[in-house]
């Protein structure tokens, strides 16, 4: 479960990246998180994460303050970045276990797990190799692979379909229906609306660092009095706030 | 329409960021500030006493000129060998060459714009360099403006013949490079063949030097009339005309040297030209891509996945890292291994210098002094170990996965400090192996510098990544950029110096025995770390928390 409340975050002294974002993701859903570019999305992962520290407001991870308990709350979190370009020096075997060790993943669940996913994924017969020879799918399913070996009970991921293929894709996002259906919470951003449609509980949109909108899509289409597709739904939000 | 050549040359020199001193963070802002306002007059005076002490003491000898020609084939020589580092990291490791692969210009073009963007730094090196020897030989001797004139031609033209070497032995062994499927690791033993190529090529050029007898040094220095010069120039044979037209500054004799001097380094600069147009390409296409990926069977994972504790995985992924990324290995990994091995070399092949300062060091000082020698010189050469000054500025723009990693701050940073303080101890191993060898060490001394010459590795590492903490260098787009333009390695050099002086002239002036030595030296370095250690451990980590990348 993820508790966001009062989320202040601002680049120099007058670029409101994100501003008073109030926000509860419940265990078992799948949540979107959409917006333009430069809408404050990034922003809140990287706060989410603790790579940068709001200004103010808290942050909660299944209950454990991330600014009172840092490596507890991140121990609860599997987060898969925008690039995955990372560790390309290292073999592919050589990151999942580094990722192993960081988040105290035992031998037996590890060689489990490992064995599983690289077979989901097919990066079985790669794994000895140098992450810098995969494309950038593969290294995008490495890191997945790296991030669900401690099975975290928050999973959050930015731009996750950007480089799959479409077999892959679809692994992907059911792989999230599986983790959210066993109790975890599943956050992620997009550009794909028709992904966010098809596959989230509930979604949120954000435009200048504002939550504009946060809901199902039933309750969204009630809300707006519209059958519209979120695209067009988003497209209108969007616009209007510029 | 401007010629390629100048466009590219334009387009690389703004995209970099000239000499990588530009502080991100106002503690670097700060610590750049502070350098430079102690840093700058410090090295003048330093250095301008120093040559006027060798002017005073030359002229006793009419030997005078001998300052320029020494000082002009040292820095050539220093430039040689620094160019070839510089070469390999530029000509084939930067992220640029990808860019400028499939733009219509010729190898030749890329070639001369990447020469003249390495030689637009080592101008800075040059002047740093040669600037008090000429000030000091022109103000002694009497400044002309022909002189002054001659000066600055000689700045401008003297690292252009250094730089076309380095840059045909590293285009020549790239060219070999380029074949195997293992290319990183091949890239990362052609630039270790490039540097030791370069160490040989001087070592021969010295040994012109080395071929005069006493009695034939003796006679030279008593004819005076600057006779000496005929053995400095051999250092580096073609510094000679640029010596001469500055010891000469008129339009006769010294411009027809100066003239001549101009056209080597031109014709070395063209004679690079036409070896890169021919020989670049096929060093450089391709070197990018890893080998093609094996379909190898699969992984046997009940050996290959195993848990460990997170601190042996953080450091062993540092030093895989370290190792395997061919610019950090020839710029941070070489370096601790460099030295030693030379001075090794060096000491069995009866190297004049060495044995003189063996004898010096067994006749004249005692073993106190010996000791706090050894520590001076091993917390030298630790500084010059760039592997925790850049331990966060290598992160760059993954620093992030740092942050969000479930790990202790204070465990990662001892990780980042054990991997530079692991290899900055084989620089106590080899001067263990030389001194054993050659000096004849007792078994008190040996047993000292066994149980102290850890700390100066530690208090360098420790040292490195503080300055590092707060002052990385995270917006990079070449692995290069990372470690060669930071200053931080700079400044951890400039620190471990003044360390070195005052442990070298202590023991020097206090002339102790033994044990008040080492317990003096001990006590001072485990205080000066442990401060350090502190300091990384609060400030440094929080400083890492504040790190946005």
């Amino acid at each position: 479960m993820l508790e966001l409340t009062g989320l202040h975050k601002t680049y120099g002294k007058s670029v409101k990246a994100v501003d008073d974002l109030d926000l509860t993701v419940n265990k078992g859903e799948i949540f979107g998180f959409i917006g333009p570019n430069g809408a404050g999305k990034t922003t809140t992962i990287k706060m989410i994460t603790g790579i940068i520290n709001p200004d103010s407001g808290s942050i909660k991870v299944n209950g454990i303050s991330l600014n009172a308990d840092p490596l507890g709350a991140k121990q609860q979190i599997g987060f898969v970045p925008d690039t995955p370009s990372m560790f390309l020096r290292l073999k592919g075997i050589e990151y999942l276990n580094f990722m192993g060790d960081m988040y105290s993943v035992s031998t037996a669940d590890r060689q489990a797990r490992i064995e599983h996913l690289a077979k989901e994924f097919d990066l079985t017969r790669v794994l000895a190799d140098p992450i810098q020879s995969y494309s950038h799918g593969m290294r995008q399913k490495i890191i997945v692979i790296g991030v669900l070996l401690h099975q975290p009970p928050v999973w959050i991921m930015d731009e996750p379909m950007t480089g799959l293929d479409p077999r892959s894709s679809f692994t992907l996002k059911q792989m999230m229906r599986e983790h959210a259906d066993l109790g975890n919470t599943v956050f992620f951003s997009t550009h794909v609306l028709e992904v966010a449609e098809k596959l989230c509980t509930r979604v949120a949109i954000i435009n200048k660092g504002r939550i504009l909108f946060c809901g199902g899509m039933e309750s969204m289409r009630e809300h707006f009095r519209t059958h519209a597709s979120l695209e067009n739904i988003f497209l209108e939000l969007t616009s209007d706030a510029e | 329409m401007r010629s390629k050549l100048l466009s590219l040359t334009m387009a690389l020199l703004r995209n970099s960021d000239g000499l990588g001193i530009r502080p991100t963070t106002p503690w670097g802002r700060r610590i750049l500030f502070g350098s430079l306002a102690v840093g700058i007059p410090a090295y003048i005076y330093a250095t301008v006493s120093l040559v006027q002490l060798m002017y005073d003491s030359l002229l006793v000898l009419d030997q005078t000129g001998v300052l320029i020609s020494w000082g002009l084939a040292a820095a050539s020589l220093l430039l040689l060998l620094i160019s070839v580092v510089h070469v390999v990291s530029s000509f084939y490791f930067s992220v640029d060459v990808e860019n400028l692969l499939y733009l219509p210009v010729r190898p030749w073009e890329i070639v001369g714009a990447k020469f003249l963007n390495t030689l637009a730094y080592q101008y800075f090196l040059t002047t740093l360099i040669l600037l008090p020897v000429l000030g000091v030989y022109g103000a002694k001797s009497g400044f002309s403006l022909l002189y002054v004139l001659y000066s600055l031609v000689v700045i401008l033209l003297i690292p252009i013949l250094p730089l076309a070497v380095g840059s045909v032995l590293v285009i020549g062994i790239m060219r070999y490079a380029n074949v195997s499927r293992y290319k990183d690791l091949v890239k990362t033993v052609a630039g270790v063949l490039a540097i030791f190529a370069v160490f040989v090529l001087s070592a021969l050029l010295q040994r012109f030097g080395d071929e005069i007898t006493m009695e034939q040094l003796e006679e030279l220095i008593a004819v005076g009339n600057n006779s000496l010069i005929a053995i400095t120039n051999r250092m580096f044979p073609t510094a000679a005309w640029a010596a001469n037209a500055l010891l000469q500054p008129d339009l006769g004799h010294g411009l027809v040297n100066l003239l001549v001097f101009a056209a080597i380094s031109l014709v070395s600069f063209g004679l690079l030209l036409w070896f890169g147009e021919r020989l670049y390409l096929r060093g450089v296409i391709g070197l990018t891509e890893t080998g093609s990926r094996r379909l190898s069977p699969a992984l046997d994972l009940t050996s290959a996945a195993v848990q460990h504790r997170p601190l042996n995985t953080y450091l062993l992924t540092e030093l895989r890292l370290l190792f395997r990324t061919p610019v950090y290995f020839l710029n941070c990994v070489l370096m601790n291994l460099v030295w030693p091995v030379i001075a090794v070399i060096a000491g069995m092949a009866g190297d004049e210098s060495i044995n003189l300062a063996a004898e010096w060091l067994r006749n004249e000082a005692g073993p106190g002094m010996l000791l706090s020698s050894s520590l001076a010189l091993l917390t030298f050469l630790n500084g010059t170990n760039a592997i925790t000054p850049t331990a966060i500025s290598r992160e760059g723009s993954s620093f992030f996965i740092k942050k969000y990693i479930p790990m202790d701050v204070r465990h990662q940073l001892t990780a980042k400090v054990l991997s530079g303080f692991l290899l900055g101890c084989t620089a106590l191993v080899g001067l263990l192996l030389l001194a054993i060898g050659f000096l004849e060490l007792s078994p008190a001394l040996a047993a000292s510098l066994v149980v102290l010459g850890w700390l100066p590795a530690a208090l360098t590492s420790y040292f490195g990544l503080l300055i590092d903490l707060f002052n990385p260098k995270l917006q990079w787009d070449s692995e290069q950029r990372a470690v060669k333009q930071n200053m931080n390695v700079l400044y951890t050099m400039a620190a471990s110096a003044m360390v070195s002086a005052a442990v070298g002239y202590g023991g020097y002036r206090l002339a102790w025995g033994l044990l008040p030595t080492a317990l003096a030296a001990g006590g001072f370095y485990v205080g000066l770390t442990a401060l350090c250690a502190f300091l990384v451990y609060t400030k440094g980590a929080a400083a890492f928390h504040s790190l946005e990348g």
